[in-house]
């Protein structure tokens, strides 16, 4: 990295961070501070949305993603648009006339306060985890490619991000996420536009596409009903819809960001441009991916992509296997770059049809030399982490963009760090603020007392997920555990409030019990059954449905009357 | 009450009534249903585009 990079990269950071702690200083009330006063129009809205979704996990890893496997993961989001035409139609609305802080202040009103506290304590649970995996994701490939101190990331990033958004609370989220999302992008779409114009001369952009599609990279629909497909249409529309829901209606780092709208109109708009956008979006960052696999036909890529494990790995005892290793990949290379330019210039379609065959059986060897990478960097080191497609992308940023232009995609990556690190803790803050200082505080505070506890209380989630950060790398598979006490626990939050909205006669005790026995079945069905982590998301969601309505029932004064399952969402 | 919702302005009023009351419901998709429609007709263009574009290219 130049000088120039810095520059680039610490103004946009700093600049954003600045001018919206400065921008938003000074909120003296609580409604002020935890929902921007009803000001955010709905463009605001709509990118803050997209800002506290996209992490750097989105911007590092998608492209490699695709680069490795396709683009079939676009099929995860096609169950998005339809949760947040329902998040919009039923849970918007019962939140905006309650005038709510945080979704989980609706449980009370709707049930009790015990359901209450139980929702905000499984909010906290998770979400407190996930946010410093928010941050340790990003710092610890950065710190690898880049040779930057992991801690000094891990803290410099947290920090800042604490400062604005203590300062400034819901506002400054919403309004630097404005600006961050702008950087993204803009800093993508430039990353995309160099990697067409380093495409060789003799490949137009159709013809990469076609070099993409013949090794199986655009294939981006799938209505297989095998159940060991990992991405069809089917797992996109159903596992996808519970998961959006459950993000968009019942988490409150999601939840706080729509609630602040001006108008019920301004927020409904917000999420639809999400609805509208989020798929193109995701399609563009895979297609990314797909044709870094087409440019890396003719450069030559690193073996392994996560080069300084590679360098470590190599100067072992096995050094002569690395070696022979790199001479296979070497001549690989060639042949590969042989065959793909013998597809491009075909002069009909059977010469086509043969270069397209030989292509992929080059491709083939290609893959069996990756396994057989993995398997001896495992032999080198049994602890060796083998994945190195979230290495793809920032290897080409750091090795074929320009000066300057390095810096701008680099603060791409922490902008989208600090984006989602800033709506989580701004929700943290929130909910354990409001759900649980604020109920159990006896007599009346001042609106400035609030606030100030409301600052300390994000602060400290702010340290929490810091600290929690620096630990993550002590620990093994820790992102799996996260991302798998996220599906335990988001399946019962929205079962929780799916009975809220939707089986009236349903009431406190019952949905409380519940959630309590089908939280600890779903952890004891994680620890005995061999099934995907996402299905805990269905199965919680209607199993804490229906025994809800099944105690219910059971107890006394339990039968619904003809309104019971009304189709609309109850109050 | 009918179509409560207004396209524009602020929140719809409230709903009178505790959930049993026999209150007449706000309808659920009410004045916004075509821009409902429209973001569900955006995924059914998209899955169309993509088919077409996975099938073309593969």
């Amino acid at each position: 990295m130049t000088p120039l990079d810095y520059l680039v990269m610490l103004a946009t950071l700093l600049g954003i961070a600045a001018y919206g702690a400065w921008s938003t200083r000074g909120s003296r009330s609580l409604e002020g501070y935890l929902q921007g006063g009803h000001s955010l129009k709905w463009g605001t809205i709509g990118l803050s949305v997209m800002a506290t979704q996209a992490s750097a996990i989105t911007f590092l890893s998608m492209p490699g993603l695709s680069y490795e496997s396709g683009m079939g993961f676009i099929q995860n989001y096609f169950g998005m648009p339809i949760a947040l035409i329902l998040v919009c139609a039923v849970f918007l609305p019962i939140y905006r006339r309650l005038q709510v802080f945080t979704a989980y202040e609706y449980l009370e009103s709707r049930f009790d306060g015990k359901t209450r506290v139980l929702g905000a304590m499984l909010f906290l649970l998770q979400r407190g985890l996930a946010t410093g995996i928010t941050l340790y994701a990003p710092a610890i490939i950065l710190s690898i490619v880049l040779g930057w101190p992991f801690d000094l990331t891990v803290a410099g990033c947290g920090i800042v991000v604490i400062a604005y958004t203590v300062s400034g609370g819901t506002r400054a989220v919403s309004l630097t996420h404005r600006y961050q999302m702008g950087v993204i992008l803009v800093g993508m779409a430039i990353a995309f536009g160099i990697l067409i114009a380093k495409l060789p001369d003799h490949l137009d952009f159709l013809d990469a596409t076609r070099l993409a599609g013949e090794l199986g990279k655009l294939e981006t629909v799938s209505f297989s009903l095998d159940p060991g497909e990992r991405y069809t249409v089917w797992t996109g529309l159903f596992g996808g819809l519970f998961l959006s829901l459950s993000y968009f209606g019942a988490d409150q780092s999601q939840v706080q960001r729509y609630l602040g709208g001006s108008s019920i109109a301004a927020s409904r708009f917000g999420l639809l441009f999400n609805a509208v956008v989020k798929i193109p979006m995701q399609f563009f960052i895979l297609f990314l991916g797909a044709l870094l696999f087409v440019f890396y036909i003719f450069e030559k890529p690193p073996v392994f992509f996560n080069q300084p494990a590679w360098e470590v790995a190599k100067s072992g005892e096995l050094a002569p296997e690395f070696a022979e290793l790199e001479a296979r990949h070497e001549a690989l290379f060639e042949s590969k770059r042989t065959a793909a330019t013998a597809f491009t210039e075909a002069p009909d379609a059977a010469a086509r049809a043969a270069a397209g065959a030989e292509l992929a059986a080059r491709e083939e060897d290609t893959g069996r030399l990756r396994a057989d990478v993995r398997e001896t960097l495992l032999r080198a080191d049994p602890a060796a982490e083998t994945k190195d497609s979230d290495f793809v992308f920032i290897t080409f940023v750091t090795t074929h963009l320009p000066a300057g232009v390095v810096g701008l995609l680099l603060a791409v990556v922490l902008c989208a760090a600090m984006s989602s690190t800033a709506a989580e803790l701004n929700a943290l803050g929130s909910t354990a603020t409001v759900d649980f200082y604020q109920k159990f505080r006896r007599g009346t505070v001042s609106e400035s007392h609030k606030v100030l506890v409301s600052k300390c209380l994000t602060a400290f989630w702010g340290v929490v997920a810091i600290a929690f950060a620096l630990f993550a790398r002590l620990v093994e598979n820790l992102i799996e555990a996260i991302n798998i006490l996220g599906s335990i626990f988001y399946g019962v939050i929205l079962g929780i409030f799916l009975t809220a909205f939707f089986i009236k006669f349903v009431r406190g005790t019952p949905i409380f019990v519940s959630a309590i026995l089908v939280q600890m079945s779903v952890i004891v069905m994680y620890f005995t059954l061999d099934i995907g982590y996402l299905w805990y998301n269905a199965i919680g969601c209607l199993a804490v449905m229906l025994l809800s309505v099944l105690l219910q029932l059971a107890g006394p004064g339990g039968r619904p009357n003809r309104n019971a399952f009304s189709r609309e969402p109850n109050l | 009450m009918g179509a409560t919702h207004t396209v524009l302005t602020g929140p719809p009023p409230d709903k009178t009534g505790p959930p049993d009351s026999g209150a007449e419901p706000a309808p659920v998709f009410g004045r916004w249903r075509y821009w409902y429609a429209f973001a569900a007709g955006s995924l059914v263009f998209y899955m169309i585009v993509l088919t077409a574009f996975s099938r073309f290219f593969s």
